[in-house]
C-alpha cells in the first residue's frame, strides 16, 4: 500500500532520467514518447502502490519538477 | 574641535577620511602612497575602524565592492600601476551603484614607470579604465588642506550618487608637507542605505536584496531590461555633471591668456600668473577641482571672448584633450608638459619660471 | 487520503525564474537545494549574506530568497572578507565554481585562507567552464575533451587536475575542508552534512571552512545525464576522492 504519491510539474521537467535512476522501488520510468509542452521526454509513475514517499526523486531532481506527498492519518 | 598640524598630503588623506566618516580602509603597498596605508594601519584600529592590507590592488577594490554592498563608507589608496589593476571592479562598482572612494597618487608612467610624481593617469581617471559605460566622479586637490577637504567631499558624493569617486593626487602633493586644519565638514543629510545587504530579516521591509553589476540582464527587479537600466544611469550621470562641477578661477576676469592646470602644476601656474601680473601681463588660471565633471563651459566662454590658453600638466598632454574639447579650435592652446621639467629625470618638476617663459611667448 | 508535502521547492526558493535556468541533468540545482535546506534548517536564512562568483552557480541569484552579492569573477572571497570584517555577526559564505575559485580566483582563495577568514566557501566542481561553453578548467581530468582541449587534456601542455579541497586543508587558517558529491542519494546526505558542518565552523568563529562538491555537466561532458553520474562514480572520484580532509574546532 502506497505511503504517498508524487506530482510531476511537467513544465519543469527536462527529461534527465535521474528520478528513474534513484527510485528504489522503481515507481518511476521515463516514458517512451510522452513529451512535455517543451518537448522533453516525461517520466511516468508505473506502480504507485510501491511509493514510500521517501522524497529522493524530488531531492535529486535538478529541475524541482517532482513534489512528493506523504499520506497522513488524522 | 579643530586640530592644526603639519603633515604630508598622504597623511591628510587619512585625516580627511577619518572626519569624512570612513569606516574601513583596504590597501596594498605601492610607492608613492605608502604613507596613506601606514596612516590607516596606525590610526584606524585604535578607533574601532577596520584596516586590512590586501594581497593585491585587485583584492583591495573587490574588498571595497563587498564592504560597500554592506552599506559601509570604505576606501582604498593606490598609485598608477595598482590603479590599472582596479579598473575591472571600479566598473563593477559603478554598474552595481556601490559608493566607494579610491585615492590615486599618480606616479610616472607608463608601465612600472617611476615611483615619483606625474599627472599621467588623467584619462583613465576621467574616462574610466574598466569595461566601458560608466563615469567616476574625480576630485583633484591642489594642496594638503584641500586633500583633507576633498576626502570628506568624496565620501559624501560617493554616497549621494552611489558611485565610485576618485581623489586624484600625485607624488608631489602626496609627499609635500603643509599645515592642515582638521574639521568635520557637513554636506547635509543623505538617504539611509536601505538598498544595502544586512541579511534578509534585518532589512526594513524584510525582503532580500540582490546587488549585482548586470542589472536588466537577468529577469530581476528593479530594471525590466538592460536599456531601462542604462537610461537610469545616463540620467544619473547627467545629474552628477549638472550639480557637482567645481573649479577655481584665479585672476581670470578679463584675462588675455588663461592657464589651465590641476594638482601640483596648478600651484606652479598660480606662481606664474603672479609673475606675469607683476609684469603687467593680463594672465589668469582656471583650476579644475573636479576633473570630472570638467569645466568645459567657462573655458568655452573665455575662448569666445578671444582668450588664449596654456595647459600646464606633468604628462605628454592629456588634460590638453579636454581643453581642446572646450575650445573647439576657436583659440590657440599652448602646452607646458612633462618634457619641460627643470631636469630631464623622473625627479624633475615643471617650474613657475618655465611656465612664465611660455606665457611670454603666447602674449 | 490526507497528504502532506515532504519534498518540493526548498523553503527559500523563488519560483518561477528559479526552476527554469539550468541545462537538463545539470546538478547545480541539486547542490543549490542542499545549501538552501542547510541554511533553512539552521535557521540562518534571515542573516546569511551570499557572495556569488561568476559561472553556472551564479544563476542561483534569481532563486535564493537571501541577501546576495554577485561579485567580480574570482573575487567573491575578497568581497566576502571585507564584509565579514565589517559585519562579524553576519554569516558570509561564497558560492563559486572551480574556475572562479581555483583558476582566476586562486589569489583570493589563498589570501583568505592565509588570513584565516571566518568565511565558508562552497565550490561547485564540474571539471570545466560550463557557462562559456565547456572550456578547460583547473579541474579538467587528464584526457578530458573540452572546447579548448579538443584532443583531450594533455599533462605536458595543460598540467594536472587541481585538488582544491586538499589544498585548502594545508592552510592553518582552514579549520574544515571536505569534498562531496550528489551523484547518489547517500552522497547527497554526506554532502549536506559537510556543508552544515562548514557553516557551523563559521558560526563558532573557528576559522575558514571549505566544501567542494562534484556536479554533473551533461552538455559539456557530451554524455546523457545518467551517464554523467557514472562518470562521477568511475572517473571523477578516482581523481577527486570524497571525504573530509580537515575537521578542527579551532586553528591548530
Amino acid at each position: 500500500m502506497a505511503k504517498g504519491e508524487i506530482a510531476i510539474k511537467e513544465n519543469n521537467c527536462r527529461g534527465c532520467g535521474y528520478c528513474q535512476r534513484f527510485c528504489k522501488p522503481e515507481c518511476i520510468v521515463m516514458s517512451e514518447d510522452k513529451l512535455s509542452s517543451l518537448g522533453y521526454i516525461l517520466p511516468v509513475v508505473v506502480n504507485p502502490d510501491e511509493c514510500t514517499a521517501c522524497g529522493i526523486c524530488g531531492r535529486m531532481c535538478p529541475h524541482y519538477a517532482i513534489e512528493v506527498y506523504k499520506y497522513v492519518t488524522e | 574641535m579643530v586640530e592644526r598640524m603639519f603633515v604630508q598630503g598622504n597623511e591628510a588623506v587619512g585625516w580627511g577620511a577619518l572626519y569624512g566618516g570612513c569606516e574601513a580602509f583596504f590597501g596594498y603597498p605601492i610607492t608613492p602612497q605608502n604613507e596613506v596605508t601606514q596612516w590607516f594601519a596606525r590610526e584606524f584600529p585604535e578607533r574601532g575602524r577596520v584596516f586590512l592590507q590586501s594581497q593585491s590592488e585587485v583584492a583591495s577594490i573587490n574588498m571595497l565592492y563587498g564592504a560597500a554592498a554592506g552599506g559601509f563608507r570604505v576606501m582604498t589608496s593606490t598609485s598608477s600601476p595598482g590603479w590599472g589593476l582596479m579598473q575591472e571592479t571600479i566598473s563593477h562598482c559603478a554598474a552595481a551603484e556601490l559608493p566607494c572612494v579610491i585615492v590615486l597618487v599618480q606616479r610616472g608612467g607608463s608601465g612600472a614607470g617611476s615611483i615619483r610624481h606625474s599627472q599621467m593617469d588623467y584619462i583613465t581617471a576621467t574616462r574610466g579604465g574598466g569595461g566601458g559605460g560608466y563615469k567616476n566622479i574625480v576630485l583633484a586637490p591642489g594642496s594638503v588642506q584641500e586633500t583633507h577637504d576633498l576626502m570628506q567631499l568624496s565620501f559624501y558624493l560617493a554616497d549621494k550618487y552611489r558611485n565610485p569617486t576618485v581623489v586624484l593626487s600625485d607624488g608631489i602633493l602626496g609627499q609635500v608637507q603643509e599645515s592642515l586644519e582638521t574639521k568635520t565638514i557637513d554636506f547635509g543629510p543623505l538617504e539611509d542605505k536601505d538598498w544595502a545587504l544586512k541579511g534578509r530579516d534585518k532589512n526594513k521591509d524584510g525582503k532580500r536584496r540582490l546587488i549585482n553589476s548586470a542589472y536588466g540582464v537577468l529577469p530581476l527587479p528593479p530594471y525590466p531590461n538592460y536599456i531601462s537600466w542604462l537610461t537610469h544611469i545616463k540620467k544619473k550621470y547627467q545629474e552628477m555633471e549638472d550639480a557637482e562641477l567645481r573649479y577655481e578661477a584665479y585672476k581670470a576676469e578679463g584675462a588675455d591668456l588663461i592657464l589651465v592646470a590641476y594638482g601640483y602644476t596648478s600651484r606652479v601656474s598660480k606662481e606664474a600668473v603672479n609673475m606675469a601680473r607683476a609684469k603687467g601681463l593680463n594672465v589668469g588660471l582656471i583650476r579644475p577641482i573636479t576633473v570630472w565633471p570638467f569645466p568645459y563651459e567657462i573655458i568655452k566662454e573665455k575662448a569666445a571672448l578671444g582668450c588664449k590658453f596654456l595647459v600646464v600638466e606633468d604628462s605628454l598632454g592629456l588634460l590638453l584633450e579636454d581643453v581642446k574639447i572646450a575650445v573647439q579650435g576657436r583659440a590657440e592652446i599652448g602646452l607646458v608638459s612633462i618634457l619641460d621639467r627643470h631636469i630631464p629625470t623622473d625627479g624633475g618638476m615643471i617650474m613657475p619660471g618655465r611656465v612664465f617663459e611660455e606665457v611670454q611667448k603666447l602674449l | 487520503m490526507a497528504k502532506k508535502m515532504v519534498t518540493g521547492n526548498p523553503a527559500i526558493w523563488i519560483d518561477p525564474p528559479g526552476a527554469a535556468m539550468y541545462c537538463p541533468g545539470c546538478q547545480h540545482p541539486v547542490v543549490h537545494r542542499v545549501i538552501a535546506d542547510v541554511i533553512e534548517e539552521m535557521g540562518i536564512d534571515g542573516e546569511v549574506i551570499c557572495m556569488l562568483g561568476v559561472g553556472c552557480h551564479a544563476f542561483v541569484q534569481v532563486a535564493w530568497n537571501i541577501d546576495m552579492l554577485s561579485c567580480a569573477h574570482g573575487r567573491a572571497l575578497d568581497s566576502g572578507t571585507a564584509l565579514k570584517r565589517l559585519k562579524p555577526e553576519a554569516i558570509v559564505f561564497t558560492v563559486q565554481g572551480d574556475g572562479d575559485c581555483i583558476a582566476i580566483g586562486a589569489g583570493a582563495f589563498v589570501a583568505a585562507m592565509t588570513r584565516a577568514e571566518k568565511i565558508t566557501t562552497i565550490m561547485y566542481n564540474n571539471t570545466n567552464y560550463g557557462t562559456t561553453g565547456g572550456q578547460l578548467a583547473p579541474t579538467t581530468l587528464l584526457g578530458q575533451k573540452t572546447t579548448t582541449t579538443p584532443r583531450g587534456r594533455d599533462a605536458s601542455v595543460e598540467g594536472y587536475p587541481a585538488h582544491t579541497a586538499e589544498l585548502a586543508a594545508t592552510f592553518r587558517g582552514t579549520v574544515y575542508s571536505a569534498r562531496g558529491s550528489v551523484h547518489t542519494p547517500a552522497n547527497y546526505q554526506r554532502t549536506k552534512k559537510y556543508i552544515k558542518t562548514a557553516f557551523q565552523k563559521q558560526i563558532d568563529g573557528a576559522g575558514y571552512s571549505f566544501v567542494e562538491v562534484l556536479v554533473a555537466c551533461p552538455p559539456n561532458w557530451h554524455l546523457p545525464p545518467v551517464e554523467c553520474l557514472d562518470r562521477i562514480e568511475n572517473e571523477l572520484i578516482v581523481e577527486f576522492p570524497l571525504g573530509e580532509f580537515k575537521n578542527e574546532d579551532k586553528i591548530i
